[in-house]
């Protein structure tokens, strides 16, 4: 292998160096006059003052209206501690859920032929377009005391309505598509060579996931994780029909600030309103972040 | 390591790529699968590798029978169509994957490895360039890592499916050499995928021309340039037009003209006459010649071609040597000087053919 002399000499160019990627300038054909083009933007901008700025202002002025104390309050009352535990509890058990899950549809549905697979790409969406409510009271249906499931589990002395299971049960039904979403686009894109390639080489399947697929997939991993994360903290229909409402038990955030709103107690329902907001404004700038700088790996999945 | 391909067939849900096919390599030898798209040598290749299961037939590595050995234990190096680099690796991380991959007891200390790629950087011209990315590389640099990651693992077998596909015609032509360097240096068996005839015939020992998933012919560059087994062969190598004949005690017909075939036939048959553009010999002489009129010329690269119309809608190439000039309109005289003729039930025929006068009963 040392001998180099039979080696025509290729007269290779220096390789450029290429710029990071960054997406394209979108094309700037205006067809409009300054006129039509100024009142398009304003109608915009109004629209959006209106319908999403104004109310995020309403939430702060309102949770701060009886002044700074009266905020940090509202914390101090154990029914909005157990609330912000609830909710985190329960989106920490059905986003992982919920990753495994998508990971694994995608990963079926793009790299193996099967039957019925535009059944499972459909019933993937499902979530998306059966109201929540309805998908709570299925819950109840199923494993509700009414259920034929219901003496058996109470015979057990197994409780999933009214109690914490029924609720990350619900939550992974309402934020199942989000992971899923992100990645088949991405995938099908991608296709099967490079791990075909690995696969040549000698590694395994394991090895082919974690040093290959993954890091291929790993921004649009990261930016379904943040939808159903934030799906999951905010849901209340679903959560509300088969939780009960039972304060500092089964409340999570959402459904506390509808019991605090409901007893007028509205100060200490706007500030576990602005916590929720923080997350989701915290969720907005990850997602924007995210986008900016992994634009060409996300494209893909462009379709929300 | 010499692989013996036996009755292989593969069915996919709507399309049979391959109706088995057999096909012996040598041990070191450097083969061509050669075919339109749709012929069935990616495919091929593929159950050769290990990818694609195969619904019939084995796969011999030497006397193993290998159809049921896993890819990742079969020890082949493959270069895919599209290189398929890790995009996410530099090009050390790219060419060093194999070896890290193994198993703990098999795999190799990190200097080892590291000194192992360097080995290979150098070995495939891109030394200094480790620390690189794909998306940095040229097309035909590229090219070469996915050769050097497949070397890695030092692979029994290399296997290569359109390798210079995606390059541009100066950098395949330089590859084209260079491979033929790699193969002699490393004294792999090799089998490589293209639908260029011209790489094929330049860079294998011998060619499989397949069509439909069925072998038209195995052979050298030569056997299959000059001694094609099938119109297929003929008209997918090279250029060749093929004249409907009627043949009758060692005369073609054509139309309402005929010409001696110079070798004795009797009896009485049709069949399809191949002759290649340059194989047309200009004639004078009366009643041995067929002759036609020049209805069109045209450059193709180095050639120049004169199209010739015998009769309504039967016309075909010659080649114009340098010298000649025609003119539309001309009237040409010429006779086949080498040919096939490839009759109705799968005989051959060709002016080599002498000794006793052959049947040609149809």
């Amino acid at each position: 292998m040392a001998d180099d002399a039979l080696i025509p000499d290729l007269h290779l160019p220096e390789p450029r160096r290429l710029p990071p990627p960054r997406s394209p300038a979108a094309p700037t054909v205006v067809s409009e006059g300054p006129l039509a083009r100024a009142a398009i933007m304003t109608v915009a901008f109004l629209f959006l003052a209106l319908f999403l700025v104004l109310p995020l202002i309403t939430i702060f002025a309102e949770a701060f209206s009886k002044g700074v104390g009266a905020f940090f309050n509202t914390f101090s009352d154990s029914d909005a501690l157990a609330a912000v535990k609830t909710t985190f509890l329960v989106t920490a058990i059905a986003v992982p859920a919920n990753i495994v899950f998508g990971i694994a549809a995608a990963w079926a549905v793009t790299k193996f032929q099967f039957p019925l697979k535009s059944v499972l790409l459909t019933l993937i969406d499902l979530p998306f377009s059966v109201s929540p409510v309805v998908a709570g009271l299925v819950y109840i249906i199923l494993f509700g005391a009414q259920s034929s499931l219901g003496p058996w589990l109470a015979a057990h002395g197994i409780q999933i309505i009214f109690a914490l299971p029924g609720m990350v049960l619900v939550t992974i039904f309402v934020s199942v598509p989000f992971v899923a979403r992100e990645l088949i686009p991405l995938m099908q894109e991608q296709g099967t060579a490079e791990e075909e390639a690995a696969l040549t080489l000698g590694a395994s399947g394991f090895t082919i996931f974690r040093r290959v697929t993954l890091p291929n997939i790993k921004w649009g991993l990261l930016y379904g994780v943040l939808l159903c994360n934030a799906r999951a903290m905010g849901e209340f229909g679903a959560v509300s029909v088969v939780s009960g409402k039972i304060r500092g038990e089964t409340a999570t955030m959402p459904l506390q600030i509808d019991i605090y709103y409901n007893e007028y107690a509205s100060v200490a329902a706007f500030s576990i309103a602005v916590l929720l907001a923080l997350s989701a404004l915290l969720t907005l700038a990850i997602k924007a972040v995210l986008e900016w700088r992994f634009a060409n790996e996300l494209a893909a999945g462009r379709r929300h | 390591m010499d692989i013996r391909v036996r009755h292989l067939a593969k069915e996919f849900k709507t399309f049979r790529a391959l109706h088995g096919v057999d096909v012996d390599i040598a041990s070191g030898e450097l083969l061509a699968l050669l075919g339109p798209s749709g012929s069935g040598k990616t495919t091929l290749l593929r159950v050769i590798a290990g990818l694609e299961e195969p619904t019939g037939g084995q796969v011999f590595f030497g006397d193993v029978d290998a159809t049921s050995i896993p890819v990742r234990e079969r020890g082949v190096g493959f270069v895919f169509q599209n290189y398929a680099l890790f995009k996410h690796m530099t090009v050390a991380r790219n060419i060093a994957f194999g070896l890290e991959a193994r198993p703990r007891d098999r795999r190799p200390s990190s200097t080892a490895i590291a000194a192992r790629v360097e080995e290979l950087l150098d070995f495939v011209q891109l030394s200094g360039l480790g620390g690189r990315y794909p998306a940095q590389l040229s097309g035909g640099q590229r090219q070469r890592v996915a050769l050097a990651r497949a070397l890695a693992v030092e692979p029994k077998v290399l296997l290569l499916d359109e390798p210079f596909g995606a390059l541009d015609a100066k950098v395949r032509k330089e590859l084209r050499k260079w491979l033929r360097i790699i193969h002699d240096k490393t004294g792999l068996t090799t089998i490589f995928v293209t639908h260029d005839q011209d790489e094929a015939l330049e860079l294998a020992d011998r060619i499989v021309v397949l069509n439909k998933g069925l072998v038209e012919q195995i052979g050298s560059a030569d056997d299959i340039y000059d001694r094609p087994a099938s119109p297929f062969v003929y008209d997918f190598i090279g250029d060749a037009v093929g004249l409907d004949v009627a043949v009758q005690d060692g005369r073609a017909y054509v139309g309402n003209q005929s010409v001696p075939l110079g070798i004795l036939l009797h009896g009485y048959g049709t069949g399809r006459l191949y002759v290649r553009p340059h194989h047309w010999q200009f004639s004078d002489a009366e009643g041995a010649r067929l002759v036609g009129t020049v209805v069109s010329q045209r450059r193709s690269g180095s050639e120049r071609r004169a199209e010739v119309e015998l009769a309504p809608g039967v016309s075909f190439e010659i080649s114009v040597m340098p010298g000649q000039e025609f003119t539309t309109g001309d009237r040409l005289g010429m006779r086949p000087q080498r040919w096939r003729l490839f009759t109705g039930d799968g005989r051959v025929f060709d002016p080599t053919v002498t000794g006793e006068p052959l049947d040609y009963e149809i």
